[in-house]
Order: structure tokens, then sequence, then C-alpha cells
């Protein structure tokens, strides 16, 4: 055997040693199980979306990749361990060959780890059911990417350092840095994981930033190689990789940050551009009918309108056959965006997301509210000035719009529901304690439905009190549900 | 070795040594351990935290959020560091001293968990005077949680410490402790242990928790830092 092809069996021999002490290492896979663990934990409830799921499967392979670079740089530092330099200078194979295995099979497995984390929670959400947006198949190579980025870092912090504690070090750096990525704009994009994101911003420079990503890697695997022996190759693949790292970064940090929406007035012009002629052009949606009503969506959002019709039809059921004929189309809505262009008309909207059970509270208000008629006389009001108020209680259309939405999830005290990833809605329209305990009351009685179809249009007038309708429709009722100050008309 | 008098052993059996004298021995033993102790990591961590509180938002008033973040970041790398202090190359050789193993892992643990203490303090002075004149946040309730994470840091190290001898070993507390944050950092806000808000939410509730189970990982540091061989 000839000393050259020993040395390349030493490379071999310490390659394999490396990669079986890695895919066994409890460390590296409990990290995998928590990442995939954790994040299908936090998406529970919430319907798959492939454009955001996998960028934030991405962020949470963060902690994967944190432990994946403790684990490299000990492995790096390992044969400068007590009593190791002695051991070590009697065997064949110097500390150029120990770092060269070490930087084949640290990436390898940690690519591996990452991808069954993130391939996994994909799968798992892809049986989870129908899912929207538009999948980014760079998102998870990015993790990917990312975890071999931490791989080859942790093996040159573990060769360059004294002291073990400098991996922690950087981990909490990046760590830090990336947790706060909310803040760093632009910047963000140079780190290994960018997960601010939400379903109605702008495409990503996902495919720029993983070339980023790998370039980082293969740099600091050539800075890992340079430091036992200062050698021609290494150098060359590092400058080669700084050499790509440099534009690919620069150009993934050009992209501008998402405008974020300021209390105020917000026009058209405040949209972003980039999303301008998906949110407000002239052929946003895609509409189609399901049993009577018209639902459009967003294109990639199609699969969502079964949820949203099976979500509606109880408080629909519930409305009487007249108005069932010409029920408002349902909108799909990106709130991020939303600048009032259409003065609140139709008065039915579907979200970005679909899961929040408040999404369903609000779509069946909407749907009883557009039917009773509060909608209309709360808008109109607002048109008149922004900061007029009139009252609901008392008003026997108040008791059937609960009653209505009622259908869908049980009435509650006017609160604020959660309708989307970031935005918040409150009702123009308020309502008291009294309205709520007899719209349960009315829930709990059997016949109501065809009684309260039978009485329609007299129920609907703003001046019929709640006692007069719980007459009408044969309720028991005991205190009186006083009207306010100034009644809606 | 200055630590090891031949007239305290017979035949490698160690003498039990009188409690007072015990304690006369320990304060002897200080100065020479705290030269022993590599304060490496320790002056790292130090160097770092200062860079950080120093660099993060310079030249404006820190956010509350912020800081409280990197007094979080600062207390768990701080006890993972001071970790550092309690690996002995001479462990295995010392079954037979003056002093019995957990007297001078003790030791170790107050010296170097003092200075962690101190450094944290000193931080949390410097990340005060950048916050906001009025701001609140509160130094027991974070020195509780600084306290835990430096206990279950010395805890783990001196666990592995028991199984495995050399600076590897005190890899333990940064291990654990990165798998306990990451464990308890995202759940739900009712159980989160890491409020984000000074004050506000489950800070009470979380901060009853942390201090009812400060003595834990010391009770658990005093398991292990028992003699390795009865």
């Amino acid at each position: 055997m000839t000393a050259t092809r020993g040395i390349g069996g030493v490379t071999r021999q310490l390659l394999w040693f490396e990669t079986r002490r890695l895919l066994r290492h409890p460390l590296v896979w409990g990290a995998t199980l928590l990442v995939l663990a954790l994040q299908t934990y936090l998406s529970r409830g919430q319907q798959p979306h492939w454009g955001v799921d996998p960028v934030r499967a991405t962020g949470m392979s963060t902690c994967l990749a944190a432990a994946v670079l403790v684990v490299a740089s000990l492995a790096a530092s390992r044969d400068r361990q007590h009593g190791m330099p002695e051991s070590l200078a009697g065997l064949p194979g110097r500390a150029e060959h120990r770092t060269r295995a070490i930087l084949l099979a640290t990436p390898s497995v940690a690519g591996l780890a990452a991808a069954v984390a993130v391939f996994g929670y994909l799968g798992i959400r892809l049986l989870s059911g129908p899912g929207a947006g538009r999948f980014d198949l760079w998102e998870p190579l990015t993790a990917i990417a990312a975890s071999a980025f931490a791989a080859t870092l942790g093996v040159a912090v573990g060769r360059w350092s004294r002291w073990l504690i400098a991996g922690p070090m950087v981990v909490a750096v990046l760590g830090y840095l990336i947790f706060t990525n909310n803040q760093n704009g632009s910047a963000g994009w140079l780190l290994p994981v960018m997960q601010e994101y939400h379903p109605d911003w702008a495409d990503r420079p996902s495919g720029v930033h993983l070339v980023y990503v790998l370039a980082l890697a293969v740099l600091f695997g050539g800075i890992a190689l340079l430091r036992p022996r200062v050698r021609l190759a290494p150098a060359v693949v590092a400058v080669a990789a700084l050499g790509v790292a440099v534009p690919s970064g620069a150009i993934a940090a050009a992209e501008p940050p998402f405008v974020q929406r300021t209390a105020g007035a917000f026009t058209i012009d405040d949209v972003d551009p980039r999303v301008r002629d998906r949110y407000h052009g002239p052929d946003t949606h895609r509409c189609s009918e399901r049993r009577g009503i018209t639902y459009c969506a967003y294109p990639g959002y199609e699969p969502w309108i079964p949820l949203w019709e099976e979500a509606m039809r109880p408080a629909v059921d519930a409305l009487p056959a007249t108005l069932r004929t010409h029920l408002p189309r349902v909108k799909q809505t990106a709130w991020t965006w939303y600048t009032g262009e259409d003065s609140g008309n139709p008065p039915l909207r579907t979200p970005m997301t679909w899961g929040h059970p408040d999404q369903r509270t609000a779509l069946a208000t909407d749907l009883a509210h557009w039917a009773t008629g509060l909608h209309d006389s709360v808008s109109a009001l607002s048109k008149v000035s922004l900061d007029a108020e009139c009252d609901v209680r008392g008003q026997a259309r108040t008791l059937v719009a609960l009653w209505v939405a009622g259908q869908v999830s049980p009435p509650e005290a006017p609160r604020r529901l959660k309708i989307d990833d970031r935005t918040e809605l409150v009702y123009g329209a308020r309502w008291g304690a009294a309205e709520v305990t007899y719209a349960e009351l009315l829930l709990a009685t059997p016949g109501v439905r065809e009684r309260v179809h039978a009485h329609w249009d007299t129920l609907m007038k703003p001046t019929t009190t709640i006692v007069q309708a719980l007459t009408l429709l044969g309720v028991d009722h005991g205190a009186d549900a006083p009207m306010g100050a100034t009644p809606c008309r | 070795m200055s630590l090891m008098s031949p007239a305290t052993h017979k035949s490698g059996v160690p003498v039990r040594t009188p409690a007072p004298a015990r304690w006369r021995s320990a304060v002897v033993l200080a100065g020479p351990l705290a030269r022993a102790i590599g304060w490496g990591p320790l002056a790292m961590v130090t160097a770092f935290v200062a860079a950080l509180l120093a660099l993060v938002e310079a030249g404006e008033p820190l956010g509350t959020g912020d800081a409280l973040l990197l007094m979080r970041v600062a207390g768990t790398l701080l006890g993972s560091a001071a970790a550092f202090a309690l690996v002995d190359a001479m462990s295995a050789q010392l079954g037979a001293a003056a002093l019995p193993r957990w007297v001078r892992q003790a030791l170790r643990c107050l010296l170097a968990g003092g200075v962690a203490v101190a450094v944290w303090l000193v931080a949390f002075r410097f990340a005060l005077s950048r916050l906001p004149e009025g701001a609140l946040f509160p130094v027991g309730d974070l020195l509780i949680e600084m306290g835990v994470c430096l206990g279950i840091g010395l805890a783990s190290a001196a666990t592995a410490l028991r199984y495995a001898p050399g600076r590897q070993a005190a890899m333990a507390a940064v291990v654990v402790q990165f798998a306990l944050v990451l464990a308890t950092i995202l759940l739900p806000d009712q159980f989160r242990l890491w409020p984000p808000t000074c004050g506000f939410g489950y800070w009470d509730q979380a901060h009853r928790f942390w201090l009812a189970v400060l003595p834990l990982p010391y009770l658990w540091l005093g398991l292990a830092c028992r003699d390795v061989r009865r």
C-alpha cells in the first residue's frame, strides 16, 4: 500500500467513524424530533399554507442547526482534549485528515436530519387537510443548507477556537439575531434563516438566498481546513465561496423590506408595489359557485372554498329561503393591503389563513349582520362620520343576528376576533349581556327557526324590541333588554 | 501536590477530617483552587456579554423586550461557562485527598458561580442604564431565572463529570440548558416560563414557578458532587 492510499484510507476510515457517530447522536436526532414535534404542535388547527408553512418550518429548524453547530464544534475540537494529542501522535492521520472527515460527515448528516424534520413536517401537513398558497421548493431546501452551514461553521469554530464555549456563543449570537429577525429589515436576508413572512407578502428571494447559505457553508469549510495547515486548495475554495456569497447575499439583502401597515389612512399608493397587482389588480380572484353562493378566492386558495362553505352552511340554512337566493358573494381579502376601496361591500370576507375558530365566528357574524341589516345600518352611519356610533341593543334584529351566527359558534359579548395572521376585527354593532342570554335561550328552544322565518319582516324592523320578538316567537322572557340612547336605524 | 498530605491517608483510604478542620482547609484551599480553575470560558463569555450589551441598538435606548432577551442569553451562557470550572483534570487520582470531593467541587461551584452572578449583576446594571427612564426591569425575578439556569448548568456538568473526565464533559451544561430552553420557550402563554414582557401577562405565575424550582438544581448539584468512589 502506498503512502497516499494509506492516508486516503485513513480519511475514509475517519469519515465512516464520524458519520456513524453522528447518525447515532442523540442531540442531533433529539433536536430533529423536537423541531418536527414543536412545529406540528404550533400549526395545529391551521389549514396547511404552502407559502408560509415551509418558511416557518425552516425557521424552526434553526434549533436543529444550533444543536448541529455545538456537536460539530465538539467533534472538531476532540483531538485537543486532555491526553488526546499524545495518543494521536502515534496513530496514522493528521489534524487535516480528521478535519476533512468531520467536514464531510457533519454537513451530510446535518442535512439529512434537517430534511427529515422539514419534509417530515410538510408530509404531516399534506395529510392534515387541503392546503392553499404557492409552494416554493427553495424554502425547505434552505433548512437543509442552513444545517450544513451550521455544521461547517461549527467545525471552523472548533478548529480555530481554544475554548469549547465558543460554539455555544456563536449559537447565542446567531440565535439572537434570527430570533429578532422581525427588526432586522432587509439585513435579515444576510442571516442563514429568514423566517419573517406572512401569507399576503410578496414572493421571497429564496433561490438566491439558498445559494448564499450554501456558499457560506463552503466558505467555513475552507476556513476550517486552513487551520491545521495553510494549503492552496482550501484557500482557493474559501475565496471562491466568498466570491459567490458576497454578490448573492447582496442581491438577497437588496430586496426592499415589506411595507408595514401603520395607523392612519392607508391608500393604494401605500400598498407594497410587489403585491399591488396581485391584490388590487382587475382580475385578482377566481370565483366559483357552491350551493347557491359565489366564493371568490385568490389563485391558489381555491382548495379552501369547501371549508368556507362548510363553516357558513349552518348559518345560511337558518335564513329564510327568500334571502338565501340572493346572498352576496364571499370574497377573500388580504387584510394587510386592504384599503377600504370597496367600502365594506361585499360584507362577507374570508382571510388569507384558515383554521382559527374566530374566523368561522367572524364569517357567520358577517352573514348574520348582512341578513339582519345591522351591517348596512352601521356602515351607513360610518360613512357620515367615523366617530358616529349607534346602538343595536334591545333591537329584535340584534337578537336574530346573534341567533343566526349562533348556529356556527355560541353567542358571546362583543370582543376582538382574530380573523387573520395579524388582523383582529371589532364589529361596529355592539350588544350586551341580555342579548347574549336571550340568544342562548332561542338556540335552546326547539321550533324557533320556522317562527323566525314566519315573522322575519317584523323582526327586522329597527323599532321591534327584543321583548316583542320573544312574545312573537313564543319564548318566555324575564327582564327587559332596553334599547340604547341612539338606536341604529 | 500540596492538596494531598501523606499524613491524612492510610493505604489509600481517606481519613475523615473533623468538620471545623474541614472548614479551615476549605478556606485555605480557595486560593489554590481559584488558580486551578480554567477561567477562560467565563472570561470569554464576560467579554461577549459586554460586547453584546454595548452593541445591540448602540447609540439609542434599549427596548425592554430586547434587554430582557439579552439578559436571559447572558444568564444561560454564564451558567454554561461557570460549569467549566468544575473540570478537575486530576479528579481520577484525587480519591485520597485531605478534603472530600464534594467540598472541592462545592468550592469550585461557589467560586465560579459567584463570579458568574457578579458578572451578570454588572451586566444587569449596565442594561438598566441603557433602558429608558422608569422602565420596569425587576432584578429579583430575573436573578431567580439566572440562578436556576446557573444551577442547571453546574448540576448537569457535575453529573457528566462523574462519568467522563475532561473539558468536553462540561459541555453537558450547554446541552442540557439548550434542550430545556428549547423545550420551554415555545410553550403556550399560560405555561411559558419566559414571559416576553416584564410584569405583564403570566409574569408573576411564571416567576413563582421559577422560585419554587430554584432549590432543585442545587439539590441535584449536591448529589452530583459526592465522592465518585465510596
